[in-house]
């Protein structure tokens, strides 16, 4: 049995790059530990949509998709008072991208792939590519060897082919983050309601505040069809896996019970829950392609960790799609440079300035209290008119938290040039 | 005329399948004929003689332990009077005939009965399905054969009539089945207790490290006044309780008042066979394990610290 | 030895769910091959690999809609076939979908007789979904062959015959019995193989073949269904979920102790 091109693993990156190469008239192997395609990836809230498009043109019609987002909001708990800045877009035109629940959409991916002629094998983990005289020339699975001119490694973020491969320096496990998420069930017309949605709308939101005692993170809330995803995301470094665990379980709870977040929550039945180590961010460390072989997706270290959410997909897909135009095009090697110099490559570039702004650790401690002390002091007619206007109250409450006016307004500018 | 033919390896369980085939057909029955496998003197007639059973089948060549010698008396009655309903117990020799008298009969058939309904001449069963998620309720068609699970009715009881009211009728042995020869056959050595009548069953799971430990199981069902039963994995797999059965969906149903589950994951094979009990106990050191959000009171602890502490207070304060 | 392998695709149960007082949303739960029926496509397997011959697994869908169904049993098929059976015959038609277990073991049947001769057919003890039990009994009556369940062994000697090691009530029994003959197997009989990545692809090159009733002769089950569904729901299981937290193992069981005189119960 032979194959001109292998694949590993079935997430996004990988169901990407077998589908493109059937296209593109090759024979494909992809193969999924998994028992079927997206069993093993729970997480993931929404997705960036402009790869999938590049891919798939039609899937509005056909993916498995929850909502589209047309509604941003940035929210800071305080104690039991709250301050939401919400972004809202015109109908549709938004291209915020979409909510999904990733079992569903995976197994569809994947499905997509197999109707172009790529056999897929779940079920079965690969235990290390074949490499011979610096060249990867396949797989082992068990007890068996599956030899192709082309492999591609999607494993996600683990990245241990890739890094057997050659292609990744060792795993360092330096800045251990660790992401908890529930996914709550509610009637579909519960959901537009609480969040002020009309049909088939989606809104996705993110929150800091002191319910992660100080610990870098904070929480997020998507709406998806008739669930609600919810979880906190925290930087534990200085934890063991087990106890950021722990950890992370106890700030998720916090949050849930904070006024405002339970009040989108009320009602909702655990349907599923998960916990997951977040990939950091690895851009620019792994190699992209090397002698018969590529990784993409998360393997390539294309995942972008913004504090409190990660995203991947899309560069997951898109990564995908290019290894196999590459591969088809029979110059494998050409990959990278079409991964550095496309929307890929370029986003990337401009995440440092991001990632920085996210490690003030005043994000998580002072802002929240100062955003919702100010804010709720400006409406607050219980006291006496002093003639202090929004900016006096700001100033006295950052006093208070002991943050200096000039500080302030430059992480401001830091915020708006990393967004 | 409605007849039903009631059999079960144990003469208790007769009683309550008398109880059922009046259930099942609305009170309107015509006649219970039950069927007594093995010798059958005065004493055994009496009881079941006064609760108003019609004819009472006395097949003495037949071994109520032995499914096939079972088989072959039912079916010998089955063929000459067919019955409207067969009301068996659903353990394994029920279970093992239920299938092929329906077929024989053309008509339907359900194990794993918990409960029955009859309005308007149809009958409905309820029976768990879905690994204990759902009770379905199922429309069955006459002829039906309906394994019940034990414990489920009330014994019937000595109605009016004085004793002896019932026919005595001899089955006449229609000859092996030559097909199907038992070589081999020893009995079991039983624990003696049977968990499906049992107030307090004190479950032992996975949780054990060692055989030996199961001491602390025996000793704490001994400080409640109750049995030691097991999931599965320790009567199949491991074979720590020689002649126990297992509870859960492919073994036993319990009901008691208090079952206190040690080391017990609480997968759903096993849940369903004791979601019956009134008050669960769990002891576990997983607060994650699906015992803990089945059960009434969960102690999050190892158990080889919370027994011997639980013993000992059980213990003083008597 | 030719061997028939009953398969059936089971609702996961596991991933099903139930609302207490609803329907549990059996639609959106997928199937699978039920656990126990590994067991006995492995028993097949390994009969076939002693003493030569053949596996063919059978499998009537019996939960709809058929079109999702219909790809979760080319799924399963192909797991089934990858741990060596040779050939799968699958019974896929609206009107078998939901019927009862007695429409269950003709179809069963009439499939074995269209592509059999068979020596032996080899079923689980019961289906994780529903655990009835019933459909070897009533396929071994349908077609006139004894029937041995609850199998912890299986030993094929000469002449014709299989031995059958199994525990029934207080009694552990060795049965002999003639072929051919139905016998249905416990999860302890053996191990399922894993397929490995080599076996599962060299499955997908195995025939599998999809019958409807009316390839088999067989009308629907129309109205001599012996047994309709009319509802399931979800039971309310109402459990007090208190977790007893303490400083010492003496303070919870003091405190359990307590907690369990005060309902009653002791
Ligand atoms: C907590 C968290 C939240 C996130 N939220 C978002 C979000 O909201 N939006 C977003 O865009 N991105 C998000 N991401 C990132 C996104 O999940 C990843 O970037 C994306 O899944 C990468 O896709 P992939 O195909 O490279 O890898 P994966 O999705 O990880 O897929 C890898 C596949 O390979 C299989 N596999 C692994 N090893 C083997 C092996 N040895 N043999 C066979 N198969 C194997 C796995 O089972 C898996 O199916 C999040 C990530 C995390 C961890
Ligand atoms: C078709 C089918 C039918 C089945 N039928 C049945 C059935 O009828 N009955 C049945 O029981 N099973 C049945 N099973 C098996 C069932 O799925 C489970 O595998 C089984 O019930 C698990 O048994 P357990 O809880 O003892 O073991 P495990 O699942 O291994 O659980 C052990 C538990 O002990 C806890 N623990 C470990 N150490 C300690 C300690 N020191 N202190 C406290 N807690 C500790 C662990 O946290 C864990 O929760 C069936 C399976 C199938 C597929």
């Amino acid at each position: 049995m032979s194959f001109d091109a292998v694949v590993v693993g079935a997430g996004p990156a990988g169901s990407a790059a077998a589908l493109q190469m059937a296209r593109r008239g090759m024979s494909v192997l992809l193969v999924e530990r998994g028992e079927r395609p997206g069993t093993k990836n729970v997480f993931g809230g929404r997705m960036y949509s402009w790869a999938l498009e590049k891919l798939v043109p039609g899937f509005r019609g056909e993916a498995p998709l929850e909502r589209e987002v047309t509604r941003e909001v940035l929210g800071f708990l305080w104690r039991d008072s709250w301050v939401e800045f919400q972004v809202g877009r015109g109908e549709r035109a938004a291209g915020q991208g979409y909510t999904l629940l990733r079992p569903r959409f995976d197994s569809w991916l994947a499905e997509v792939a197999e109707g172009e002629g790529v056999t897929l094998v779940s079920g079965i983990r690969v235990d290390a590519p074949v490499v011979e005289g610096g060249r990867v020339t396949g797989i082992a699975a068990g007890p068996d060897r599956i030899a192709a001119p082309v492999t591609i490694l999607a494993e996600g973020a683990l990245g241990l082919l890739a890094e057997a491969a050659g292609l990744r320096p060792p795993t360092r496990a330096r800045d251990f983050a660790v992401g908890v998420k529930e996914v709550l069930e509610l009637p579909e017309e519960k959901i537009e309601d609480r969040f002020g949605l009309s049909s088939g709308e989606g809104s996705a939101q993110l929150y800091l505040g002191d319910f992660t005692g100080g610990i870098p993170g904070g929480g997020f809330v998507y709406t998806n069809r008739d669930t609600i995803s919810v979880g906190v995301t925290l930087r534990l470094g200085a934890y063991s896996a087990g106890e950021a665990r722990a950890r992370t379980w106890e700030v998720l709870e916090r949050f849930k019970s904070h006024p405002r977040i339970a009040s989108y929550l009320r009602g909702g039945r655990l349907v599923e829950y998960s916990a997951h180590s977040l990939p950091e961010t690895q851009y620019g460390r792994v190699r992209a392609a090397g002698p018969g072989v590529a990784a993409v997706g998360d393997a390539a270290g294309l995942a972008a960790n913004l504090g409190i959410t990660v995203r991947g997909m899309d560069f997951a897909l898109e990564s995908g799609r290019l290894a196999a135009e590459a591969a088809a095009s029979g110059d494998l090697l050409s990959y990278p440079r079409a991964l550095r110099e496309g929307p890929v490559g370029r986003t990337f570039e401009r995440f440092g300035a991001a990632a920085r702004f996210m490690e003030n650790p005043r994000l998580y401690s002072s802002y929240p209290r100062v955003i919702v002390a100010a804010a709720s002091r400006s409406f607050d007619v219980r006291e006496e008119v002093r003639g202090e206007g929004l900016i006096g109250i700001a100033r006295s409450e950052l006093g208070a938290a002991g943050v200096s006016t000039v500080r302030a307004l430059l992480d401001v500018l830091a915020a708006a040039r990393s967004m | 005329m409605t007849r039903a033919l009631v059999f079960s390896p144990d003469d208790d369980r007769c009683l309550e399948l008398i109880s059922a085939a009046s259930v099942a057909t609305g009170g309107g029955l015509d006649g219970v004929d039950l069927l007594l496998a093995g010798p059958a003197g005065e004493e055994r007639l009496r009881t079941p003689s006064s609760t108003g059973v019609g004819r009472i089948v006395v097949a003495e060549w037949s071994d109520p332990t032995d499914a096939f010698s079972v088989d072959r008396a039912l079916r010998a009655w089955i063929g000459r009077e067919r019955p409207d309903y067969v009301l068996l117990t659903s353990d394994r020799i029920g279970r093992q005939v239920a299938g092929g008298l329906a077929q024989l009969l053309g008509g339907g058939a359900s194990t794993e009965v918990v409960g029955l309904e009859s309005a308007g001449g149809s009958l409905t069963v309820k029976r768990m399905v879905l690994g204990g998620k759902g009770i379905a309720s199922e429309e069955v068609d006459t002829p039906a054969v309906l394994a019940i699970q034990p414990g489920r009715f009330p014994p019937a009881e000595a109605s009016g009539t004085a004793g002896g009211a019932a026919e005595v009728v001899r089955l006449e042995d229609p000859g092996a089945d030559h097909r199907v020869r038992i070589v081999e056959r020893r009995p079991r050595e039983r624990s003696g207790v049977r968990l499906e009548d049992a107030e307090v069953v004190v479950v032992a799971g996975r949780g054990f490290e060692r055989r030996e430990d199961l001491r602390l199981a025996f000793e704490l069902a001994e400080a409640l006044g109750g049995a030691v039963g097991a999931t599965r994995p320790l009567v199949a797999d491991l074979g720590w309780l020689p002649g126990s059965d297992w509870i859960g969906i492919s073994g036993v149903r319990i009901s008691p008042r208090l079952m206190v589950a040690v080391g017990v994951s609480g997968q759903m094979q096993f849940l369903a066979g004791a979601l019956d009990s009134k008050v669960i106990v769990a002891v576990n050191k997983d607060p994650n394990a699906p015992i803990v959000g089945a059960s009434d009171y969960a102690v999050v602890a190892d158990l080889y610290e919370f027994l011997p502490a639980l013993i000992e207070v059980l213990r003083g304060g008597r | 030895m030719d061997v028939a392998a009953l398969v059936k695709l089971a609702l996961d149960v596991e991933g099903l769910r139930a609302e207490p007082g609803e329907a549990p949303r059996v639609d959106q739960a997928p199937t699978k091959v039920s656990e126990i029926d590994l067991n006995a496509v492995e028993e097949a397997v390994s009969i076939r690999e002693r003493v030569g011959g053949s596996v063919t697994a059978f499998s009537v869908l019996n939960w709809g809609p058929l079109s999702r169904r219909m790809r979760e049993a080319r799924e399963a098929a192909k797991r089934v076939l990858a741990m060596g059976a040779d050939r799968f015959v699958l019974v896929a038609d609206e009107a078998a979908v939901g019927a009862d277990t007695g429409f269950t073991a003709a179809a069963l049947a009439a499939a074995l007789r269209a592509r059999g001769p068979f020596d032996l057919v080899l079923a689980g003890e019961g289906t994780e979904d529903s655990f009835g039990g019933l459909v070897p009994g009533r396929l071994a009556q349908e077609l006139g062959w004894p029937y041995v369940p609850y199998a912890d062994g299986v030993e094929v000697g000469g002449g014709g015959s299989v031995r059958v090691r199994r525990a029934v009530g207080d009694f552990e029994e060795v049965v002999e019995v003639d072929l051919p003959a139905v016998i249905s197997v416990t999860q302890e009989i053996n191990k399922p193989r894993i397929p490995t990545l080599m076996q599962i692809l060299q499955a997908g090159k195995k025939p599998l073949e999809v019958l409807s009733l009316s390839d088999l002769g067989l009308p629907g089950p129309g109205a001599g269904r012996g047994v309709r569904v009319s509802s399931v729901v979800s039971p309310r299981v109402e459990r007090r979920g208190v977790v007893i937290e303490a400083e010492s193992p003496r303070e919870a069981a003091e405190r359990l102790v307590e907690e369990l005189r005060r309902a009653g119960v002791i």
